[in-house]
């Protein structure tokens, strides 16, 4: 192996040095990025393969799928960075998607709606994350807990049927219109993307989610209060979930106490996808943000080939079982 | 640092006194009494287990002692946290590597205070700079935006240093800070040490390594069983005395005299064994034999009591138990065939550490005492005790977690329980590895019993005063061949010079990158 290494040390030089620089540099942006080279290439493929990807309508309706997933992909990657996992963000979404329908169906204005439901369901978020920093029990137990707790609330309020929005309300534009092809709700994914990413470098808690995920005792002894990092984590997770719902209402156009069984197991996949260690400490929300695109597009492209989209299901199961393995 | 002018040097910089700590069953302290002058090497040692960890824990506020109290330049203080402990100006190297390997070495450095820009962000090129003076300061030049989990595991032993000295603490507890270290690192450690006793910072250094604590140290003080034996200065003891007051008994025995008998009968023979990191290597191991490996950390022995196991694929070579070639080698087959391996890291692969003493024993003894699949409890039960009695394992009841235990008798109790198969063929890799000296002594009268009894042992150790004194021959590999054979009377240095790989001249820089990559 040393002597492999050697050698091919040795061959570099062979080359003019610019060229071993751009192929170091290119090696390394290919490694960092691997991410976007695969969205890239999912993009590429079917655009030259497929008449059909091409289409206007099917790129927006691209943007507009990708919406709700990317939002809770990213808050899912706060707790997984904290090697946590968060079972509730499926029934966060539906809980906070029938809060906000029941605020506007009862005449409220759009704005107390979402507070409402960011509030009501980061509630539940700084709950869990209570429960595992201060009883130090398994974030999965905590999080199947809050499945119930969270789908149950919504089911109760809701009386277990979807809620239509009033024809007066302008939530649907959220989804339905935009900046020139570019839903508001994509937009506002893109947004929380730049937020979440600069509270993850320049924030201190944030930053210290990196330390407490890749060594808990380390970051005690260290003076991170640990405690407090875990319970941002789950916090965030769930807001960003309680948007998610937004999202998701106004691309349904009712509140839906019932929710996405699967977005879960979908949120975490397009994690794992992107990048996100499913043991703590490594990852991005870009590349949570860019898994969470590839595995909407995945899921497009096996459609416009035909396949059967509940084929994706299986697809995302075994991608974490796999990530799993490989780290 | 900047209290060291305005206290006499006289005038301790810390006492502890009457430090008492309990844990559920066992009192690890017992009105301990310490002081630590500014401008010293305080030296802490005793056995695994006597109460040095738990002491320096109680000064770092990771624990609260039950009773007693600090004092720091004669005023009493309370030490409610790490992060108060750190406040308050001391600092803890851990013995175990706190640090995170998915983060820059710049970021673990200043992890827990950060420096702000306004609004509350993070300065990162404060960070950086930061890291960079620490850096320069230990003499390692790396980038601070490096990984550290790229770093081999001396420098993360040096970046750990650094955490601690970025705070400019006045206290610095070192915890077997260079058992991860060799050659040049070990002399940037110990002049940085001296440089910081210059300062006038107070420094606690824990360590196995007693030489060092010559080299050193101002002044050594001894626990034993959660008591202090004494504190002198270094200058007043010797290495003798050490040992003695660490164990509490003469330990005149620390290599039991080798039996000159070895029976003739081969009871393993390895012929042209090749793996994927060993060549052709062969041996008989006869009744009654102790045969040494020596060889320097990569050197592929550890390779070679795996395919002995049937752990690693065999390419080439046979290998016969009591004359009867073994095919399709597993580690069931081998257990089978009557031989046993003690693993090299207990804490992964030999013990389960959240269980109890009982389990850990009874795990490789099911079956023998099993009646048509059902377990013979009592059988099993006195089984257990018997191997506890006879290895002299020391818990509270055999109900305890292993992991409590010190690391002598957790060795211990890997090697009742490798014992428990009723092996003929023991392979005992790096067997006394972390652990006290009064263990050692133990593990190696044991090595010898079981010698005397019959069985053959291979015995893999980096220690060579350990594997010249217990074996009847030594075979020294390196790069993953045999290099020499020999018999006593054994001369280290031809050992040392048949173990150096041929193609690297420096032996020190081996055996820390090499594991550190494992």
């Amino acid at each position: 192996m040393a002597t492999f290494k050697k050698a091919v040390e040795g061959a570099l030089p062979a080359f003019p040095p610019a060229i071993g620089r751009t192929a170091r540099w290119l090696k390394h942006f290919g490694v960092q990025n691997s991410i976007l080279l695969a969205v890239l290439a999912l993009v590429t493929i079917p655009a030259l393969t497929n008449p059909s990807f091409t289409t206007e309508a099917n790129l927006v309706g691209l943007l507009q799928a990708s919406a709700v997933l990317t939002t809770v992909t990213m808050g899912e990657a706060m707790v997984m960075l904290v090697a946590g996992i968060d079972l509730a963000v499926g029934a966060a979404v539906a809980l906070g998607s029938t809060i906000l329908a029941l605020t506007i169906a009862a005449g409220h204005p759009l704005l107390v709606g979402v507070v409402a439901s960011v509030v009501v369901v980061g509630l539940c978020g700084f709950v869990s994350g209570l429960v595992v920093a201060k009883l130090k029990l398994p974030s999965f137990i905590v999080t199947f807990g809050m499945l119930g707790v969270e789908e149950g609330i919504a089911l109760v309020i809701s009386g277990g049927n979807r809620i239509s929005l009033p024809f007066s309300s302008n939530l649907p534009s959220l989804m339905y219109s935009g900046v020139g092809d570019i839903p508001y709700a994509f937009c506002l994914s893109l947004v929380l993307l730049a937020a979440g990413s600069f509270f993850l470098r320049y924030i201190r808690t944030g930053r210290r989610m990196y330390a407490t995920g890749s060594n808990l005792d380390a970051a005690r002894v260290s003076g991170v209060r640990i405690d407090r990092v875990i319970i941002t984590a789950f916090v965030l997770s769930s807001v960003f979930a309680a948007l998610g719902g937004v999202i998701y209402t106004s691309r349904i156009i009712s509140g839906d106490p019932v929710g996405d069984l699967t977005l879960n197991l979908q949120a975490i996949a397009a994690g794992v996808i992107g990048g996100v260690s499913l043991f703590g400490g490594r990852g991005t929300l870009r590349g949570a943000f860019l898994g969470a695109i590839a595995y909407t597009l995945i899921i497009n492209v096996l459609n416009l080939y035909g396949v059967n989209p509940n084929v994706a299901e299986l697809v995302s199961g075994v991608i974490i079982i796999g990530a799993a393995y490989a780290s | 640092m900047m209290s060291a002018a305005t206290v006499s040097p006289e005038a301790p910089l810390l006492e502890m006194k009457g430090i008492t700590k309990r844990f559920p069953g066992v009192t690890a302290l017992s009105a301990v009494t310490f002081d630590l002058k500014a401008g010293e090497i305080h030296c802490l040692v005793g056995e695994n287990g006597a109460g040095k960890s738990t002491l320096m824990k109680v000064l770092s506020g990771l624990y609260q002692a039950d009773e007693g109290h600090l004092l720091l330049q004669g005023k009493p203080i309370q030490i409610r946290s790490p992060i108060d402990g750190l406040n308050q100006g001391i600092g803890v190297v851990y013995q175990e590597l706190e640090l995170m390997d998915d983060l820059s070495i710049a970021e673990n450095i200043l992890l827990g205070r950060e420096p702000l820009r306004q609004a509350r962000i993070l300065n990162w090129r404060q960070i950086h700079a930061t890291a960079m003076r620490v850096l320069d300061e230990l003499g390692l030049h790396l980038p601070p935006t490096m990984l550290v989990g790229r770093l081999t595991v001396a420098q993360k032993q040096l970046v750990a240093i650094g955490k601690a000295l970025a705070l400019h603490p006045q206290i610095l507890v070192l915890d077997e800070p260079s058992a991860t270290l060799a050659g040049k690192e070990l002399d940037v450690l110990f002049s940085l040490l001296r440089k910081l006793r210059g300062e006038g910072v107070g420094l606690i250094y824990i360590s196995h390594r007693l030489e060092e604590i010559f080299t050193l140290g101002d002044r050594v003080t001894v626990l034993r069983d959660g008591h202090v034996v004494e504190t002198q200065p270094v200058a007043a003891v010797t290495e003798g005395d050490l040992i003695r007051k660490m164990v509490g008994r003469e330990v005149s025995q620390r290599f039991p005299e080798r039996p000159q008998s070895v029976a003739p009968q081969v009871l393993l023979g390895v012929e042209g064994l090749s793996t994927d990191s060993v060549r052709d290597v062969s041996f008989d191991l006869h009744k009654g034999e102790v045969l040494g490996f020596a060889g320097l950390v990569g050197c592929g022995v550890d390779s070679l009591a795996r395919a002995l196991m049937g752990i690693e694929r065999i390419r080439r070579g046979t290998i016969a138990v009591g004359g009867k070639r073994l095919h399709h080698l597993s580690p069931q087959r081998a257990i089978r065939s009557g031989m046993v391996l003690v693993p090299e890291d207990r804490k992964t692969q030999g013990l389960v550490l959240i269980h109890s003493v009982y389990d850990n024993m009874s795990y490789s003894a099911l079956s023998q005492c099993a009646r048509i699949g059902f377990i013979h409890v009592g059988q099993l039960t006195s089984m257990v005790t018997r191997f506890r009695d006879r290895l002299n394992v020391r818990t509270a009841t055999l109900h305890q977690a292993v992991g409590s235990l010190s690391g002598g008798n957790q060795q211990k109790v890997v090697l009742a329980r490798a014992l428990m198969t009723e092996p003929h063929i023991l392979i005992l890799d790096e067997p006394t590895r972390g652990i006290d000296v009064g263990a050692k002594a133990e593990i190696y009268q044991l090595i010898r019993n079981l010698a005397a009894e019959g069985h053959a042992i291979v015995l893999i150790s980096s220690e060579l005063v350990e594997v010249t004194a217990l074996s009847h021959r030594i075979l020294v590999m390196s790069e993953g061949v045999v290099t020499a054979r020999m018999e006593p009377p054994y001369v280290e240095a031809e050992i040392l010079q048949a173990a150096l790989p041929k193609s690297v001249g420096e032996p020190e820089a081996l055996p820390t990158t090499a594991k550190g990559r494992r």
